[in-house]
């Protein structure tokens, strides 16, 4: 694998340095890479995703540099092999959506959908997901701040329709 | 506005296809802003458990209905239906299911997943099914009928499963199906009611392929390119056409009735070595290999040679009280690049042609094939820290000469397991022992 760097520069204008391979999990920065759309510092700029989040998606583009291409891997390695390598990224993953707060979760899942990184955009929402299963609407709204602009009646009209759903 | 409700409608509705259906249609409650967000979602998960107490079958038939309306004709990935009504709930309408069916596959799913049962007869698939242009995971399960005809195509599907899926008329489901998957890479057959099966598995796009199934008199498996084979089977088919060329992992769950196996140990029945030879000799160049505890003494009596597993570096076993190791010593030595040996249970049933492997006699002057055996890492779980499988321990432990790390899963989890495999066995500068 070549480990070309390149340059990745926030809307704050922080700069940082990443390898190329790792930088292109991202669909925007491949393209940009391809067009060779760089500033006067040789940076690709990326105008809507700050620093401190910037370093959150270049540490997990780090650590997913070679997950992808497991499909040579997989005829190599056995079930078992498989799964203990899957649960170590499972465990950082978990890890790292832990550190962070629900704010800086939103921000992280904006900046992979506009950087178009599927992986993360699913990691995110999968943790999302995960803070409303198994909770009822009220707890949701309390974990989320969500205000309830429904008038009582509405909203028994709603649990109404969808009858199922709330069974 | 808060943060999660300002993300924009594609991310929201992306978030809540993590969710089961259920649970995303309840987000609609939240607020005015949530109301509808979970009609965007694409991969719809239906999963219908009977409220036992309330019998809520209408609201779901309802509910589906009224959400596939909805979302009119927006494209779908994802359509999974399952339930499992039991009689006197089973009543749901087949005819609604299969106009859903028929919805979603205009809509361009990819994936489809209906696994259902209806009270009585199960019921005709819409045709529609087998002729999708978009299908890429298909996976039916009980209630429905198979119909198939000639004009079958599924240009895009990758992964089959038919897992118990009633075929209409004396077709052979599978015959017809491969030559018309042009780039099928998994099937799964779980089959107990087809007559009409021959047993025959013919594809050169295949890479995965799960035979669950009773009673085949033959399984002909010419697979070139296949990587993984899961046999899970009663024993007494005959193998023949076997070509595995590409395989690297074989999970072999055969299965045998109690008084067959007792014949087989007292000699009053005996198998035909040919009939296991094709598969045996088939499966010998794979990495990766899982015996049930059946198939392991199967082995013995079918072959009564053993090709060598040159590939071999993973071997995993079941083992319990049942059935023997007899096959163990020959097993292990034709296997000259095994690194990982694993034991789901470390007892065995004892027989006067228990090897050199297990402790069930002395061998102490003769030299074990372990001794000349490459394992580097020995795991074995379910382990109860009987005496038995202590000493059995001790043995692994003092002829694996390569050995090096040693992983233990207790059956339950306790402190004087742990005290006694720290005393028994110990760590020492060749290996390292790990309780997990």
């Amino acid at each position: 694998m070549s480990s070309n760097m390149i340059m990745l520069k926030s809307s704050d204008g922080a700069s940082f340095e990443i390898e190329e391979a790792a930088a292109r999990k991202s669909k925007i920065i491949a393209n940009m890479i391809e067009v060779e759309c760089v500033d006067e510092d040789k940076a690709i700029p990326l105008q809507n995703v700050t620093g401190n989040i910037l370093a959150l998606v270049i540490e997990y583009c780090n650590k997913h540099i070679v997950d992808d291409d497991d499909d040579v891997a997989t005829e190599e390695a056995s079930e078992e092999e498989e799964e203990a390598k899957k649960k170590k990224v499972d465990d950082w993953e978990a890890e790292f959506m832990n550190s962070m707060s629900l704010e800086t979760m939103f921000e992280l899942l904006l900046a992979a959908n506009y950087l178009n990184i599927k992986s993360l955009i699913d990691l995110v929402c999968q943790t999302i997901a995960n803070n409303i299963k198994d909770k009822t609407p009220e707890e949701v709204r309390k974990i989320f701040s969500i205000e309830n602009d429904f008038t009582p009646e509405e909203e028994e009209e709603i649990r109404k329709e969808n009858a199922w759903a709330f069974g | 506005m808060d943060r999660v409700s300002s993300l924009p409608d594609e991310v929201l509705g992306h978030m809540l296809s993590f969710l089961s259906t259920k649970e995303a249609a309840s987000t609609s409650v939240l607020s005015k802003r949530w109301r509808t967000m979970f009609l965007l979602v694409a991969t719809l998960d239906l999963d219908y458990e009977p409220n036992p107490i309330n019998y809520d079958r209408r609201n779901f038939m309802d509910f589906v209905e009224s959400l596939l309306s909805l979302q009119g004709n927006s494209p779908i990935k994802k359509f999974a239906l399952k339930s499992n009504l039991g009689d006197g709930l089973g009543n749901v309408d087949p005819n609604r299911v299969q106009r859903w069916i028929c919805d979603v596959l205009k809509r361009g799913v990819v994936d489809l997943d209906v696994f259902i049962t209806f009270r009585g007869n199960s019921s005709p698939l819409p045709s529609m099914i087998f002729k999708s242009n978009t299908l890429v995971k298909l996976r039916l399960g009980r209630g429905f009928t198979i119909q198939l005809s000639d004009d079958v195509f599924l240009p895009m599907l990758k992964t089959l499963s038919l897992e118990s899926a009633y075929v209409d008329g004396d077709h052979d489901a599978i015959e017809i199906l491969l030559p018309r998957c042009p780039v099928l890479e998994e099937l799964v057959v779980e089959e107990k009611r087809w007559v009409h099966w021959c047993g025959s598995v013919s594809s050169p796009s295949l890479k995965r392929l799960c035979i669950r199934s009773f009673n085949i008199p033959i399984i002909s498996v010419d697979v070139p390119n296949l990587v993984y084979l899961e046999l899970s089977c009663i024993f007494g088919s005959k193998y023949a056409n076997v070509n595995l060329d590409s395989l690297v992992e074989a999970r072999l769950n055969l299965w045998v009735e109690e008084t067959r196996i007792k014949e087989l140990r007292n000699g009053s029945v005996h198998l035909n070595p040919d009939d296991m030879l094709d598969l045996i000799n088939g499966i010998r160049h794979v990495r990766v290999l899982h015996l049930s505890s059946d198939a392991l003494e199967l082995l013995y009596f079918s072959c009564q040679e053993l090709p060598m597993f040159d590939n071999l570096v993973h071997l995993s076993i079941e083992s319990d009280m049942k059935r023997g190791w007899q096959i163990l010593p020959l097993l292990i030595k034709n296997s000259p690049n095994l690194e990982t040996l694993i034991f789901k249970g470390l007892k065995h049933y004892k027989t006067k042609n228990c090897g050199d492997v297990c402790v069930c006699y002395q061998y102490k002057n003769i030299p074990s094939c372990l001794s000349s055996s490459r394992v580097k890492v020995l795991e074995i779980s379910g382990y109860q820290g009987k005496k038995r499988e202590l000493n059995q321990m001790k043995h692994f432990l003092k002829k694996l000469s390569c050995l090096e790390l040693v992983k233990i899963r207790p059956e339950e989890k306790g402190n004087n397991l742990q005290v006694t495999i720290d005393m028994f066995l110990g760590a020492s500068s060749k290996w390292k022992i790990q309780v997990m």
